[in-house]
C-alpha cells in the first residue's frame, strides 16, 4: 500500500493527483494506526518546520513515524518540508526534528549575512543522482541545507550550494517539488516507487 | 528566471486585460491551464478579476483547475483573510498573492505565513510608470484606476519587512502592450537587495531579456494578452 501522510500541512491532492496518473490508487494517512499500512509513506510539504513537527505530537503520530523511518522494510519520501523534519532541525524554529539525516537548516543569506529572497523554480542538480531518471524539478523554499561543497544531487542557488535530494537506506528527502515538477516529476515518483 | 504566465479569471471565463481594462473573454480556464503546464512555463498565476465576479469562491471549481495543472499554480484576488487562504492552500494551490497587505492585519499576515511558509506568500502592487511611479490604490466596478500618494519607493520600505516571499509589480501602462517591460524599474530594482522574489508584468516579451536567464531573484510574468500574439490570437473555447 502506498500512503500519503496528511497532518494537515501539504499539498496532499496534488501529490495524490500524481499518483492517480500512474496508475496507484494511494491511501491517505491521517493517524498513526494507518501509517504501518503502507509499504511506502510519502508526506507532501508545504509549511512552517515547529507548526509541523508540533502536528506529530499533537496528532500522537511521532512515535509511529520514527518506528516508520527506523524500519527497513519501510520506504518513506519527504518533500519539502517533509524533507526538512528527517534532519535535526532549523532555524526557522526550536523543535527537534527526527534526526534521520546530520545537520540543521538554516534561512537561506547571501555571505554577507542578507536574506536571499525563496528558492523559486526549475533548477537541475549539479551533478546527477544516479537513482533517479531525471536532475529538473521545481523549488520553492527559503531554509535549506547548505553545504560547502557539491555532492550529487545539490543545487546552486544565490552562490550557494543546496541539498536538493538525499537519501539513506530506506529514506528519501526531495527539497523539490516533484508533484509540481510535470513529467519530470511524475518518473521521480516511478522512481521511489520502484525501490523495495 | 522564472517563465509565468498571469491568467485572468472571472465566473469561471479568462479574460484578457489591455491596460488593466478586463473586458475580453479568452476561452475556458481548464484548456489553458493544461496548455501552459504543457509550454514550458515554470508557473502559473490565476489572478481572481473580483469586479467581474460573482458571490464567494468557488472552491469546487478552483479544485478542478488545480488538478488541471502540472506546474505550480498560484491564486490571487479576493484573499480577504487567514481562513480564505487556508482554504486556497487546502483546494491545492502552491502560492497564495493578495492585493493590498493594508486589507489583513500583520497578524493575519504572519499567520498566513506560519500555514504555509513566507515562500507560498506572495503580494501584489500595481503602478504606473507614467505618473510617477504611483501605486494603485484601487480599481472600481468600472475599471477606473484610483492612485495612492505613494510611490513605489515609498512601499518598498513599507513592504521589505512583511513575512511574504514574493512581489508582483504590475506596470498598468504597459500591462497587455508587449511593448516590453518598463527598463527603467527593471534597472532600479535589480540593483536592491530584497528579500522576496520580484516578479514583473506588464509589457513582457520573454525574448526580449536573455540577460535575465541567470538571474535568480527576476522573473518575468506574461498577462494574459500575452499568449494571443498576431496571427495566433485566438479564443479558446469552453469544454
Amino acid at each position: 500500500m502506498i500512503g500519503i501522510l496528511d497532518i494537515g500541512f501539504g499539498n496532499v491532492e496534488s501529490v495524490k493527483r500524481s499518483l492517480l496518473e500512474l496508475g496507484v490508487h494511494p491511501l491517505v494517512v491521517a493517524d498513526s494506526l494507518s501509517i504501518f499500512k503502507c509499504s511506502h509513506l510519502i508526506m507532501p510539504g508545504v509549511g512552517e518546520f515547529d507548526s509541523v513537527i508540533s502536528a506529530f505530537h499533537e496528532k500522537d503520530m511521532w512515535n509511529s513515524m520514527v518506528n516508520f523511518l527506523n524500519d527497513p522494510n519501510k520506504k518513506f519520501l519527504g518533500i519539502c518540508i517533509g524533507m526538512q523534519i528527517l534532519f535535526e532541525g532549523s532555524e526557522e524554529g526550536v523543535n527537534q526534528g527526527f534526526s534521520i539525516f546530520k545537520g540543521s537548516l538554516v534561512r537561506l543569506r547571501s555571505n554577507n549575512g542578507h536574506k536571499l529572497p525563496p528558492h523559486m523554480g526549475f533548477r537541475e542538480f549539479t551533478s546527477p543522482v544516479s537513482l533517479l531518471s531525471s536532475n529538473r524539478y521545481y523549488y520553492m523554499h527559503s531554509y535549506a541545507i547548505v553545504l560547502s561543497s557539491n555532492v550529487s544531487g545539490c543545487v546552486n542557488y544565490g552562490g550557494k550550494i543546496i541539498v536538493g535530494f538525499i537519501e539513506s537506506n530506506n529514506n528519501w528527502g526531495a527539497q523539490f517539488h516533484p508533484e509540481r515538477s510535470g513529467h519530470s516529476g511524475l518518473n521521480f515518483f516511478k522512481d521511489f516507487l520502484s525501490t523495495n | 528566471m522564472r517563465k509565468v504566465q498571469i491568467l485572468l479569471l472571472a465566473n469561471q471565463e479568462l479574460y484578457n486585460s489591455l491596460g488593466f481594462s478586463y473586458d475580453k473573454y479568452v476561452g475556458c480556464p481548464i484548456n489553458n491551464i493544461r496548455i501552459f503546464s504543457d509550454l514550458g512555463y515554470d508557473e502559473i498565476i490565476l489572478l481572481n478579476v473580483s469586479r467581474y465576479s460573482s458571490g464567494a469562491l468557488d472552491y469546487g471549481f478552483l479544485s478542478r483547475l488545480v488538478r488541471a495543472s502540472t506546474i505550480p499554480i498560484s491564486f490571487g484576488g479576493g484573499v480577504s483573510s487567514s481562513s480564505v487562504a487556508n482554504s486556497l492552500f487546502k483546494v491545492g494551490f502552491d502560492k497564495i498573492f493578495i492585493n493590498s497587505y493594508r486589507d489583513l492585519s500583520m497578524n493575519e499576515l504572519i499567520e498566513i505565513s506560519s500555514l504555509s511558509g513566507a515562500q507560498s506568500l506572495g503580494l501584489c502592487v500595481n503602478y504606473s510608470h507614467l505618473k510617477d511611479f504611483q501605486i494603485v490604490d484601487k480599481i472600481d466596478n468600472q475599471g477606473n484606476l484610483y492612485f495612492s500618494s505613494r510611490t513605489i519607493h515609498d512601499e518598498l520600505l513599507e513592504i521589505v519587512d512583511l513575512p511574504i516571499g514574493e512581489v508582483l509589480f504590475q506596470n498598468v501602462d504597459l500591462d497587455g502592450s508587449l511593448k516590453g517591460v518598463d527598463s527603467n524599474f527593471l534597472n532600479f530594482i535589480s540593483n536592491k537587495k530584497l528579500p522576496f522574489q520580484v516578479l514583473l508584468s506588464g509589457g513582457v516579451v520573454f525574448s526580449d531579456y536573455p540577460d535575465l536567464v541567470l538571474n535568480d531573484f527576476i522573473s518575468l510574468a506574461h498577462s494574459s494578452s500575452g499568449i494571443y500574439i498576431g496571427s495566433l490570437r485566438s479564443v479558446l473555447p469552453n469544454i
